[in-house]
């Protein structure tokens, strides 16, 4: 069979696996061992297990997911969430669809801390989704704005999809999670007017609260300062080439003092006891362990996909149809998205960039190679976590349908389509207007 | 069947044990870095108000974060096993039967069960050549084995910890009549 039809199958056999619930980490291990014992025999297999396995799980740029990972659930475990709710809520709640909106505000404030969107999403709807239902709010608002601003998780730095990313293409981290800065507030616009759409479309979804006096609001609001220093310093200390010239520290260091600050502020301001401290070890070992089989299996996988030359045909073949590059990127983020039907986001950068970053590459959009590869790196992101909320496996939708049992998951699908308008509007923007991504890049 | 609820208990509080000691070991590695960053731009800051400093660092913080990780996170896989955290795609197969799910679940399980013996075969043999070779990191000197050991302690572990998985999805298949309710 020649190599590159071997590939393909590879792939199709790799989805046979998924739908028969193998695990998506063992089923890339899998087929990835399998195919290059085909490709290149037994013993320089075994050879190439020997030496890869610990190396991927010790490299360097992969070392701040763990940390990040700390980070985010030391702060999930503590009363820092519910801190960030109550600022937020001080700021907007009394506005039209507030609480909705100091929900998604608060998850934004809480992707600076958390590089995950479940665990955005989670966190935030403990703290949140009482006071909506307190004050009336109906199941869809509430729910559907909790499962659409828990997807900031990921597009706020830090982002472990951007830290794969940005290791799989040889990328600037730091540079990446700068790029993601202005589509990340363009998704929180997005949000809050998704908001303002389905009060207006159905009034007695979100009730008034009533407004509260001036300074309690502002005291609430200042509540936030400690989660706002930490971000403000990973992020500037990380680009610190971008505010003065000098960077003070690699990621892996920026996510050490941030989950220190984190673990610092968690302990004075939040409450955090020993037990809390233990339950984040626990989700921590859970969710590292996780990625960190999947990062295996997808470098084994990899490693027997560039064998079969697939990668760079295909590549070949895109560039030579003489289609317009926005088309082809169009197009790639239509098979994301329907990708987002069967796959978490993880797995989806993991097994579609070694085949798509080549073929996004090789194609002339009139922006430097490494231009294309931030922006390209900010598009996956934004159409992978698409995924998260939209059928028939949005995993934010079902994180929130668990602490909201009494909300239909119809009623969450109905309620997050304004939210799915204004992020396929925010994805044409970026697409077409690439210096959205660019601008504080270059 | 007691006897295997007491291996399994053994095992989960092992497994337990070595994800709280990778977590210890994070937050180790978080303070080291920290205070090294602190005292490497410590300088920095006081140059700007005028002062002179050497810059200072922990030396080796990169290599601790780097060791440091990867025998944590390898200390995480058996309590991730046995937590069944590892992501699976769950909506071809939602119309089957809990015993269909199980026995599908079993021969993941199966095949993972090979695919960590292979691992921990070759770590084995990774670490019998660091030992032999003698050959130490860079800045701290630690001999190269010393991490590889950790690792094996992690994959033998891991390996117990799928066989556990396996035993209990047979048991949960046992426990279900071939024809029970909620299949087609």
């Amino acid at each position: 069979m020649p190599l590159p039809a071997l590939g393909g199958l590879s792939f199709v056999l790799l989805l046979m696996l998924l739908a028969a619930r193998v695990p998506i980490a063992v089923a890339l291990l899998a087929v990835g061992l399998g195919g290059l014992v085909a490709v290149g025999g037994i013993d320089p297999t075994l050879a190439f297990v020997k030496t890869t396995t610990f190396d991927v799980f010790a490299n360097y740029s992969f070392s701040v997911i763990p940390l990040f990972l700390l980070m985010g659930n030391i702060a999930a475990h503590s009363g820092l969430a519910s801190r960030l709710f109550q600022g937020m809520n001080a700021l907007v709640g009394h506005r039209s669809g507030g609480l909705a909106m100091a929900a998604v505000g608060a998850c934004a404030a809480f992707g600076t801390i958390c590089g995950s969107s479940l665990a955005t999403a989670a966190t935030m709807g403990r703290v949140a989704l009482p006071e909506m239902r307190r004050y009336g709010y109906s199941g869809a608002l509430s729910t559907a704005s909790l499962a659409a601003g828990g997807t900031l998780g990921i597009l706020v730095p830090p982002s472990v999809p951007l830290v794969i990313y940005a290791v799989m293409t040889e990328q600037n981290v730091a540079k990446l999670f700068l790029a993601a800065i202005i589509p990340a507030g363009l998704a929180i616009i997005g949000f809050l007017i998704a908001i303002r759409a389905s009060v207006w479309l159905d009034p007695a979804s979100a009730p008034p609260q009533p407004r509260r006096g001036a300074a309690e609001r502002v005291s609430l609001a200042l509540g936030m300062w400690p989660i706002m220093l930490i971000f403000l310093t990973v992020f500037v200390g990380m680009n610190g080439d971008f505010f003065f010239g000098r960077s003070l520290f690699t990621p892996t260091e920026g996510a050490a003092v941030g989950a220190f600050a984190t673990g610092l502020a968690a302990i004075l301001l939040g409450g955090m006891g020993r037990d809390g401290l233990l339950d984040a070890f626990k989700s921590t070992a859970e969710q590292a362990g996780m990625i960190f089989l999947i990062l295996l299996g997808a470098e084994f996988y990899n490693a027997f996909l560039a064998r079969t030359h697939l990668p760079m045909l295909m590549a070949e073949s895109v560039a030579g149809l003489g289609v317009s590059p926005y088309l082809i990127m169009a197009a790639i983020v239509v098979v994301y998205i329907l990708l987002g039907c069967l796959m978490d986001s993880l797995s989806m950068i993991l097994l579609t960039i070694p085949v798509l970053f080549p073929v996004v590459m090789g194609l002339d959009f009139g922006m430097t190679p490494e231009e294309t590869a931030i922006w390209f790196g900010i598009i996956a992101l934004i159409v992978v976590e698409l995924g998260l909320i939209h059928p028939p496996i949005g995993l934010n939708i079902y994180v929130i349908h668990g602490l909201a049992k009494d909300v239909s998951l119809w009623e969450t699908a109905k309620g997050v389509i304004p939210f799915l308008i204004a992020e396929f509007v925010r994805v044409a923007l970026i697409v077409a207007f690439p210096a959205i991504a660019l601008a504080l890049v270059r | 069947m007691a006897a295997f609820g007491r291996v399994r208990g053994a095992i989960e509080r092992v497994a337990l044990w070595l994800a709280l000691a990778g977590g210890a070991a994070l937050a180790a590695i978080i303070v080291i870095s920290s205070l090294s960053i602190a005292a490497r731009n410590l300088p920095l800051l006081l140059g700007l108000a005028g002062l002179e400093l050497r810059p200072i660092g922990v030396p080796g913080d990169v290599e601790i974060a780097q060791l440091g990780t990867a025998v944590a996170v390898f200390a995480f896989l058996p309590y991730c096993q046995l937590k069944r955290a590892n992501v699976i795609v769950e909506v071809v197969t939602q119309g089957l039967c809990e015993r269909s799910r199980a026995m599908l679940d079993l021969l993941a399980n199966l095949l993972f069960l090979l695919i960590a013996i292979v691992l921990l075969r070759q770590l084995a043999l990774a670490f019998f050549d660091k030992l032999v070779q003698g050959d130490q990191s860079m800045v701290l000197r630690i001999p190269e084995w010393a991490p590889f050991g950790l690792v094996l302690l992690s994959l033998g572990m891991l390996v117990a910890a799928i066989a556990t998985t396996i035993v209990e999805d047979g048991q949960r298949i046992a426990s279900m009549p071939p024809s029970s309710p909620g299949g087609r």
